[in-house]
């Protein structure tokens, strides 16, 4: 009796072409999301300017760049702008390396396609741990208050 | 009987192919992890604020009487907005968690179909994402439009 082989050679998970099309499907979709993205943020980042430029005599005189408020009110913008172009970054980066890494079988594109779609993913996970603990706080602040 | 060397140049013509190398598979493995969290905080973030329009739904007489709303039409409409987002966020949510459990399958078992069917749900996650960009988008530029006074 022929004896089957039990060998397992490589402990690599190949990618069939019904998976290759859905993948390049999901690279468009993807890109169009991060360029989206991008520009939302760019033009938040040009609103933002515009509106400190315009207001800045009135909040000179009310000193709301050195007040509390004011400096945490700026820095979360500038941070929500940031992180947005972030994921936006990551989205497209994912897009460009899983497209060339079909169309072209390179290996390499495809790791760091996977790489990059995680690092959007964790910066979107990390901000959710934010928002999660902000409303969390809110409720136990404001819930005792209600 | 096939020997070990044959056996070998098969492989080797296999991965000719595109496949999930170890450094990618450790990528893809986080990115699943990531994956369930958003997908499990959405569902429920979601689910909550459904309830809450719901409950929301019914008062609308008595913010009308309050003064939080000028007109009952606002109100309902407000609250169609709340229930369209908070549909249409659970649905990318159960996308993105169906991609990570066939992931998370795919990767213990090694098995293709399983990744295929996760990544079909990725496609569709970003299908309607794309699509409720496109409103947001389109909803943003009718809205600076109207109040820039183009179309009056």
């Amino acid at each position: 009796m022929e004896e089957q082989p039990q060998l397992r050679l490589f402990e690599d998970l190949a990618i069939e072409d019904e998976a290759k099309s859905y993948l390049l499907e999901t690279a468009r979709y993807a890109k169009y999301v991060g360029n989206v993205t991008i520009i939302l943020a760019v033009v938040s980042l040009l609103k933002f300017i515009y509106v400190m430029i315009k207001t800045v005599g009135i909040l000179r005189s009310l000193d709301y760049y050195f007040s509390f408020s004011g400096f945490s009110s700026l820095f979360v913008q500038l941070l929500t702008i940031t992180v947005y172009f972030a994921i936006g970054f990551f989205t497209v980066r994912f897009s460009n390396k899983m497209k060339s890494s079909i169309e072209f079988l390179n290996q390499q594109d495809n790791d760091d396609a996977w790489h990059n779609l995680k690092m959007a993913y964790r910066i979107c996970g990390l901000l959710m741990i934010i928002c999660l603990l902000f409303i969390l706080f809110a409720v136990l602040v404001f819930g005792v208050y209600l | 009987m096939e020997s070990k060397n044959d056996l070998l140049q098969d492989d080797d013509l296999q991965r000719e192919g595109l496949y999930l190398s170890e450094k990618g598979m450790q990528h893809f493995a986080e990115l699943l992890k990531w994956s369930r969290f958003l997908g499990i905080a959405g569902m429920i973030i979601t689910s909550i604020l459904f309830v809450m329009v719901l409950i929301f739904g019914g008062r609308i007489e008595s913010a009308l009487n309050s003064g939080y709303t000028t007109s009952a039409a606002e109100g309902l409409l407000g609250l169609l907005i709340l229930a369209s987002i908070s549909i249409g966020y659970f649905i990318i949510s159960y996308f993105l968690f169906q991609f990570a459990s066939l992931g998370q399958t795919s990767l213990q078992s090694l098995d293709q179909f399983e990744f295929t069917r996760a990544v079909k749900n990725l496609k569709k996650m970003y299908l309607l994402i794309a699509i409720t960009l496109s409103l947001y988008l389109l909803y943003s530029i009718l809205q600076t439009l109207i109040t820039q006074g183009f179309l009056n």
